[in-house]
């Protein structure tokens, strides 16, 4: 359980997350949505502590009800892979490229959970199992770069999931892969999040993919948590004007099932997300909004039911 | 692998054939008469025959060689001149001292090396990577036979912990290793300030990587993920350059020896040289390069035990 209220995150003179809240209970499946560069990736590394050395953290973050806004390294690491884990965009890079991934996968077993290596031997092939990995024993034995892409991305899932985490936090899981092996990658997370009732907190800026994978969604731009809903009502009507502009690069909400499976491409907004420290104070996404008001420059918009803009209250 | 295996000991084998090439042509085929470089120019001409004799100087040169490279391969380098001893004698006598020179620098090198590199790659940007890096900057500035006085004025003259050169022999274990602290450290302080920066460098580049922040992601302890992940990791090109430091250490025998008086074999060649015996310093030229090659051809192995990448690649 993951609760954030206010969770700021600055970096140099910029905010990467501005005031984020919300909520990821047992078996919650959220999406965070957004082209790159809008925070996402920061959010979920917050949730980890793992937060550049010159970030510094704001507001409240409590996992199992620990406030983790202030804790040091030490508490962290005794969430990590426990309480929260984990997994990359970079399948390749992301394995110890001269361990056997069975060692990879058991070394978080023998640290934190105090198996021997037989025990934890055998968790590993059975998680190896679980996400699916072919011919399981054999595989324990080989290195990251005799195996591939899919099958590394789903050792990294066996990986976040040996010390048995509440939440899963998948950082662009499938970017790197082809099309297929994403869908089925898509497809392991949530059952896996359901099978195990484990929060899954799903960064993508495939829509199609977090459409899929996920029951409510968040829309971030510029660091701020711009929407937030159902994913199938924020991504069918979206309301607004950053994800409605996100959404109109796809072909139409109502055929985005007809689409799924086939890459996400990314959506075309004029111009792009400016750095951190040129974002406007009030409404990040002034500058580059079609229906910006004078306001909206200046004022930050407040939180009107499931998003903040000044147009809200038009029902815009 | 077992053809680079095959491929690295046929080289080796290539090397040491080549090597020994060169050092025979140097010593017996460039210009200047080895009978006369030994008796000095105001020899008689009768004597420099009867040296040119004993030498097998008349033979063509290819069964010199040839006798040469078949006396070596069974360990018979021949007589030394100076002593009048068989020349293996000479170097059996000496070699385990060289070598324990050689290997407790390398050892200590090795550790100060790695420690101070890892340390300061955590700390990095920090006073504690500076002052590393300020020492090892000076480390590599200064040359060794000056540390080894210095080392020599201040533990043994000044302090009198140990003593300032001169080796009891092995019969005196203690006494022997204690004689040995100055000379290694002396080897050790200048090749692990160079080592350091390169483990330094290497950890840093290895923590940057997407492996590195999986493994903090799993609640690894900072220790942890430097010692079983970063250095690991980091080792490649810190074996490369200790294969090379290896070279480097046993040449720096021959200074270290001098400075230290000890009876191995940089003073045994330093002494053939002086005294123009040719069999001796013809057969430890070629056991210095020998040495050398073989670390190489080790390193190599090294790189196949490290990195399961190249096993697939070779
Ligand atoms: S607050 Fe203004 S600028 Fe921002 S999205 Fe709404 S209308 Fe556009």
């Amino acid at each position: 359980m993951i609760e954030a209220a206010g969770l700021t995150v600055e970096l140099g003179a910029g905010q990467a997350v501005r005031e984020a809240s919300f909520v990821i209970a047992p078996g919650d499946r959220i999406g965070i949505v957004g082209e790159s560069g809008c925070g996402k990736t920061m959010l979920g590394l917050a949730l980890m502590g793992m937060v550049p050395d010159a970030g510094r953290v704001s507001g409240s973050l409590t996992v199992d009800g620990t406030q983790m806004v202030g804790a040091g390294e030490a508490t962290w690491q005794r969430l990590r892979a426990r309480r929260v884990a984990m997994i990359f965009q970079e399948p390749m890079a992301a394995l110890n490229p001269i361990k056997r991934v069975g060692e990879t996968v058991m070394e978080p077993m023998m640290v934190h959970l105090g198996l021997g290596r037989d025990a934890a031997r055998a968790r590993a092939l059975e998680l190896f199992r679980e996400v699916g990995i072919p011919d399981p024993e054999a595989r324990l034995r080989q290195f990251p770069h005799e195996i591939s892409g899919g099958q590394r991305q789903r050792v990294l899932i066996a990986l976040a999931l040996a010390c048995d985490p509440g939440v899963l936090i998948a950082d662009e899981p499938t970017t790197a892969l082809d099309a297929n092996v994403a869908l089925r990658v898509t497809q392991l997370l949530v059952g896996l999040a359901e099978r195990r009732t484990m929060g899954l907190v799903f960064i993508s800026h495939d829509l199609a993919a977090v459409a899929r994978a996920t029951e409510r969604v968040m829309v971030m731009y510029g660091g701020d948590i711009v929407e937030r809903g159902a994913t199938g009502e924020v991504l069918v009507r979206p309301r607004h004007p950053y994800t409605q502009g996100l959404l109109s690069a796809r072909p139409s909400p109502g055929n985005m099932r007809a689409t799924a499976g086939r890459r996400g491409r990314l959506p075309t907004i004029p111009g792009s997300v400016p750095p951190l420290a040129e974002l406007a104070p009030g409404c990040r996404f002034s500058g580059r909004c079609p229906v910006e008001l004078d306001v909206c420059r200046g004022e930050r918009p407040p939180l009107r039911g499931t998003m903040i803009c000044h147009r809200a209250e038009e029902g815009a | 692998m077992g053809y680079f295996l095959f491929r690295r000991t046929i080289s080796f084998v290539l090397t040491l054939l080549a090597v020994s090439v060169v050092v025979f042509a140097v010593m017996n085929i460039l210009p200047g008469d080895p009978a006369l470089s030994i008796l000095g120019l105001d020899a008689t001409e009768d004597a420099l025959a009867a040296l040119r004799e004993e030498l097998g100087l008349n033979e063509p040169v290819l069964s010199r060689y040839l006798a040469w490279i078949a006396g070596a391969v069974q360990g018979d380098f021949g007589i030394s001149q100076s002593f009048r001893v068989p020349v293996s004698e000479l170097i059996a006598e000496r070699l385990p001292l060289t070598v324990s020179l050689a290997i407790s620098g390398m050892v200590v090198t090795v550790i100060l090396a790695v420690a101070l590199g890892v340390a300061a790659a955590a700390n990095h940007g920090k006073a504690g990577d500076w002052g590393i890096m300020f020492l090892s900057q000076l480390g590599i500035a200064v040359p060794a036979f000056w540390l080894s006085i210095l080392l020599v004025l201040l533990f043994a003259v000044k302090l009198r912990w140990l003593p300032p050169g001169g080796f009891p022999g092995w019969s005196e274990p203690a006494a022997a290793v204690r004689s040995l602290i100055l000379p290694t450290v002396a080897l050790a302080l200048v090749q692990s300030a160079v080592l350091a920066r390169v483990t330094r460098s290497s950890a840093l580049e290895v923590m940057r990587l997407d492996y590195i922040r999986t493994a903090r992601a799993m609640g690894f302890s900072r220790r942890r993920v430097l010692w079983r992940h970063v250095l690991p990791n980091a080792l490649i090109p810190i074996v490369t350059i200790v294969g090379l430091q290896f070279a480097a250490l046993v040449t720096g025998t021959i200074v270290i020896e001098n400075v230290f008086y000890l009876p191995g074999l940089g003073r045994l060649i330093f002494q053939s040289i002086a005294n123009r015996d040719l069999p001796t310093v013809q057969a430890l030229v070629m056991l210095f390069a020998a040495i050398v090659v073989t670390a190489n051809f080790i390193v190599d192995l090294l790189y196949l035990a490290i990195d399961p990448r190249l096993k697939a690649r070779s």
